[in-house]
């Protein structure tokens, strides 16, 4: 009888496991709701052209998500908002053509933002995580689909979150068009981007 | 004294060049350069963050360049209402 209460427990055990090795919330259960902490975080992006190497950052990212279900994180929603008023890159005539209806057009979209409809977790090693981000990527007001590589790490006594990704935006699926001339020679075609984020929980 | 002018102009411009190269031969003009700032966040990772430090350089497309071509251009126009001079003082030498 005792023999059948330990191979039993041992199953329920064993059964118990993947419930919580599938998410970096190591015993947290529910919803979480985290914001985007705008003055930790960080956005760097780099124009690469043969003319010229841009890199630049973005600050003052903010936003909040929210994970469904701590013990499944693939429900987990969002917007991430980057104003694009905040980009820099060291030259204030640049800056400013960066913002212009040519360019990111700051007065009619003042955001850069990624709605996040859903989170695959594809590796979990204690409190992080990686895997991919699935959502729509705003620029220029123009919307596409896109699915990013996210990195997860979890703080739980701070009940405090970091994620990192590395991206690629195509100026041309955002119709940036720039001077003309300039896209491909001066400007990158494709800006990478790189972004840390770090959110508290509510 | 045309002349003198002309030579100042031309030492200008080569000391607008030499400016530009030493200050990090950067294309277009900084009003900021970025600088990388490393340490430990709260997760316990060595993380890199971006600061931008006020500092002008110079930048060879939209300054340097222009400014020493109109150096050089001044000083050519100069040279070029001098001539006589210069031809005289030629003149007088042989």
């Amino acid at each position: 009888m005792r023999t059948l209460i330990a191979t039993f427990s041992l199953v329920l055990a064993a059964l118990a496991v993947p419930a919580f090795a599938d998410t970096p919330f190591t015993g947290k259960t529910g919803a979480l709701t985290f914001t985007v902490d705008s003055g930790k975080s960080q956005i760097k992006f780099l124009s690469e052209a043969p003319a010229e190497k841009i890199p630049g950052t973005a600050d003052g990212a903010g936003g909040e998500f929210k994970v469904a279900d701590a013990t499944a994180p693939g429900g987990t929603s969002g917007k991430i908002i980057i104003p694009v008023a905040r980009m820099k890159t060291g030259n204030d005539m640049r800056d400013k053509h960066l913002q212009s209806a040519e360019w990111l057009n700051a007065a009619a979209n003042p955001n850069i933002t990624f709605d996040i409809e859903r989170v695959e977790i594809t590796k979990v090693d204690g409190n992080r995580a990686s895997g991919k981000a699935h959502g729509k990527f705003t620029l220029n007001g123009k919307s596409v689909a896109k699915d990013m590589t996210i990195d997860i790490a979890y703080a739980a006594d701070k009940n405090a979150l970091k994620i990192t990704s590395r991206f690629k935006v195509s100026l041309r699926d955002h119709d940036i068009k720039g001077k003309a001339g300039i896209v491909g020679a001066k400007v990158g075609e494709v800006i990478e981007v790189d972004a840390t984020l770090y959110a508290n929980s509510k | 004294m045309k002349i003198t002018a002309a030579l100042l102009a031309i030492a200008a411009a080569l000391n607008l060049v030499i400016w530009w190269a030493a200050a990090g031969a950067s294309l277009f003009t900084q009003t900021q350069v970025m600088k990388t700032v490393v340490s430990k966040d709260d997760f316990g990772d060595m993380v890199a963050k971006n600061v931008w430090i006020d500092r002008f350089v110079p930048g060879l497309l939209d300054l340097s360049a222009p400014t020493a071509a109109g150096l050089i251009f001044v000083a050519l126009v100069l040279g070029y209402l001098s001539r006589k001079d210069l031809f005289d003082v030629e003149t007088g030498a042989h």
